[in-house]
């Protein structure tokens, strides 16, 4: 039985922002076929056609076999399910994610050339030397921390100020051409962002500061900061828009300039999405991977200068599996340990990000 | 009162407060706009900036060759097809599994809420669990790949006493003739001895053609005859074993083949696919479900009749996202497939694959300097395949939509 074929015709859905606004006015976005229109509706002369055309309908739908309530109890409970089995492999992608990383993880430290005080102690990275393998994880972790805050500095106010501009300032030609546009920059695969690091950013940065290499963290920051700059942009646009505009209209009533109003009342109103903004993308700039593979280097160092070549977590996985390094040995586990570090950091960031957005969240009626 | 306290008081901020001129805030105010204004634009320049680079290093290289040709050593030879390939085979599996599984989460949280309380826990669990699984780098999900689809938890073995349990594939051993051709002798398994070579056998010739073989004993007289010759073979030659897969070839565990690709592909874009689906559901106004309820209609008969029609472009919109995302994405399928060199497409599903964003990886990784052009003219190749794909996607959408009205 098909209900739409019956009239029951659905609303046309858009996932974009102005079915939202006219649901809030109240403008219902449904449109009616003729078919659903009231006979009184349709113009005289055409009644007597839309009558039988209507007629024709109900005797389709009566015509058709009916199916038994035990059978559609049995579809209904089949369906659910099936249902129920797709909500539950999402939980048991986590569940395998946790136990392989933990397993693999434990293998790793049960082995007798690594100490959980060399871990967490030292800072230096060699798992590749012949007798005196060092497996510090703080050389790898700096060479994250780098280019995490590269791409913030660059990200940050980037971003930040951009979704200003657009939720506060753009008219709406403007913002529909920018909108697009830092669409296309956040669907750009990350390959090519590491490949435009390695051919434009890193010889420009050679002809303004002395001493950088062909692979440095400043040129792998920049392009990861370009990559989460749509990131942070789109989520705190939504959080300004989320301000509701008497805040605004009050602010400019009592005297205040566009300036005062934006940076004074709206951003701190807003202030919650933002933070939680600024986090998500800093989970994203640390689980980055192919640009800091192809742009950062390979150099596992305890470093201030971010000049120099470093190689982050990711770096370190992507080098252990295009190296022929045999399956099974420590380093090739020692990946594991770096992995559940990254999958522990990132989680972390994830849930505080989520936490920061439900407990702060500035709730207006 | 404390310095904080008094800090509190309004009449006490405005008086500690510079008295500023009106005109001084409109400049402030004025400058403010120009900076946002001036950021927008720098944000527009990037992505110029990068197109343009991307196009001077690859449009002079872009040639026919760049798309038809194998991944060769000599950057003037090197092309794409095989990666492009495979792309187009993990990125339709992955569509095929990932969107289904992803849009019947999606149903289950927004469509069918849970009545019991212990449902309704699990349902905030699923919940949370996928707003978690959105942040987690594809990498860790290449790990998990890796040992989940590649190597199935080493429960086959592991290293160099590996074996697979094989569907679909016949294993020969493979002869070099006296007539410089080769003849091919089926055996039962990959790791059977070598059949004892003996004149009269039935084998196959090279392009699968029945032959009977001749065996010649070093010393006795050589056969002349050069069709005889050519599937006569010396005794004691070393055999080669070879598979002959067919198109349903299939294996457990998987090893680093297109579907370990495909399904940890899947684990990436899932998240996407169901938030975005969720948010499209919830669009859809609750007058059509009670409507169709107040009819009769079942919970599913809901959803199928009504909410899932009224919901399909928005589900659309983040399926093609999310596909956009698989076809991009290198890391996880790097840690599944490794670089290796691919010269042909994929046959099977069991087939070593490699993709462009990967392809477009090994090249840009090199020293020289002619292999990072190449690397311009591949990425041009993604971004039209990208571009070719989101019109395709968006019109079939459009379709979608006007026959919904």
């Amino acid at each position: 039985m098909d209900w739409a074929d019956a009239g029951v015709v659905a609303a046309p859905a858009r996932a974009d922002e102005n079915a939202a606004e006219r649901m809030a006015w109240g403008v219902e976005p449904t449109r009616y076929s003729m078919s659903t229109s009231p006979a009184s509706v349709v113009k005289p002369a055409a009644a007597s056609d839309a009558h039988a055309l209507l007629d024709e309908r109900v005797e389709q739908l009566l015509s058709r076999p009916q199916r038994t309530l035990g059978i559609t109890r049995f579809r209904e409970r089949f369906i659910y399910a099936f249902l129920v089995s797709c909500g539950l492999l999402s939980l048991l992608v986590t569940v395998s994610i946790v136990l392989v990383l933990l397993g693999e993880t434990w293998s790793f430290f049960a082995d007798d050339q690594v100490t959980l005080s060399n871990f967490w102690g030292s800072t230096t990275w060699d798992p590749l030397l012949g007798k005196q393998k060092s497996f510090g994880i703080w050389a790898l972790i700096c060479g994250t921390a780098h280019v995490t805050v590269i791409a913030m500095l660059v990200a940050g106010p980037l971003g930040l100020i951009t979704a200003i501009y657009l939720s506060e300032y753009a008219p709406a030609r403007v913002r529909a051409v920018l909108k697009p546009i830092l669409e296309i920059l956040a669907g750009i695969p990350t390959v090519i962002y590491g490949f435009f690091a390695l051919i434009a950013i890193t010889p420009l940065l050679q002809k303004i500061l002395p001493g950088v290499g062909v692979q440095n963290a400043l040129s792998a920051g920049i392009a990861v900061g370009i990559l989460c700059m749509p990131t942070i942009c789109s989520l705190a646009e939504d959080a300004l828009r989320a301000v509701p505009r008497s805040l605004r209209d009050a602010a400019l009533g009592l005297g205040g300039t566009k300036f005062d109003v934006t940076v004074k009342v709206v951003l701190p109103a807003a202030l919650s999405g933002i933070i939680a903004a600024f986090l998500l993308a800093i989970a994203r700039a640390i689980g980055e991977t192919m640009i800091v593979a192809l742009a950062a280097g390979n150099l596992p160092q305890w470093t201030l200068d971010p000049r120099s070549n470093v190689q982050t977590m990711t770096g370190f996985m992507v080098q252990m599996v295009t190296g022929d390094v045999t399956n099974y040995g420590i380093e090739y586990r020692s990946m594991y340990a770096v992995a559940f570090t990254l999958f522990l950091i990132t989680l972390l960031l994830t849930m505080l990000g989520g936490w920061v957005r439900r407990r702060f969240r500035e709730v207006y009626e | 009162m404390d310095e904080r306290n008094s800090q509190l008081q309004p009449e006490l901020i405005l008086a500690s407060s510079q008295p500023r001129t009106l005109a001084s805030r409109l400049r402030l105010a004025r400058w403010f706009y120009f900076l946002c204004l001036g950021t927008a634009t720098f944000a527009v320049l990037i992505l110029v900036l990068l197109l343009v680079a991307i196009l001077v290093q690859g449009l002079p290289w872009l040639t026919w060759q760049r798309l038809s040709g194998d991944p060769s050593p000599i950057a003037e030879e090197a092309g794409i097809r095989p990666a492009l390939w495979g792309t187009v085979w993990v990125c339709t599996l992955c569509a095929m599994i990932g969107l289904p599984i992803g849009v019947g989460t999606a149903i289950l949280l927004e469509e069918f809420q849970a009545k019991s309380r212990w449902g309704r826990w699990l349902q905030s669990l699923v919940q949370l669990n996928i707003s978690n699984l959105a942040g987690v780098p594809s990498v860790v999900y290449g790990l998990l790949g890796l040992t989940v689809f590649v190597s199935m938890f080493g429960l086959w073995g592991s290293g160099a006493n590996a074996r697979s349990l094989e569907f679909g594939v016949r294993y020969f051993d493979q002869y070099r003739t006296e007539g410089k051709r080769i003849v091919l002798l089926p055996v039962a398994s990959q790791d059977a001895p070598p059949a004892e070579l003996a004149s009269g056998m039935q084998g196959y010739s090279g392009d699968m053609q029945p032959v009977t073989i001749q065996v010649w004993q070093p010393g006795q007289a050589r056969p002349t005859d050069k069709d005889q010759l050519a599937y006569t073979v010396r005794a004691g030659r070393q055999p080669g074993r070879v598979p002959q897969k067919s198109w349903y070839y299939f294996r457990l565990p998987f090893g680093r083949s297109v579907l370990a690709g495909a399904l940890t592909l899947i684990l990436v874009v899932l998240p996407i696919v169901i938030i975005a689906s969720q948010e499209a559901l919830r669009s859809v106004p609750n007058s059509l479900r009670d409507g169709a309820l107040g009819l009769g209609a079942t919970r599913w008969q809901v959803v199928r009749n009504v909410t899932l029609p009224a919901a399909l472009p928005g589900i659309m919109t983040g399926s093609i996202l999310a596909m956009s995302r698989a076809i991009g994405e290198a890391a996880p399928v790097l840690i599944i497939a490794g670089v290796i060199y691919i010269s042909r497409s994929p046959q099977n599903l069991m087939d070593d694959f490699t993709v462009m964003p990967l392809q477009i990886y090994d090249w840009a990784s090199r020293p020289q300097e002619s292999f990072h052009h190449v690397a311009a003219a591949g990425i041009i190749i993604l971004l039209l395949v990208l571009l070719i794909f989101n019109a395709v996607a968006v019109f079939i959408r459009q379709r979608v939509q006007k026959s919904l009205q």
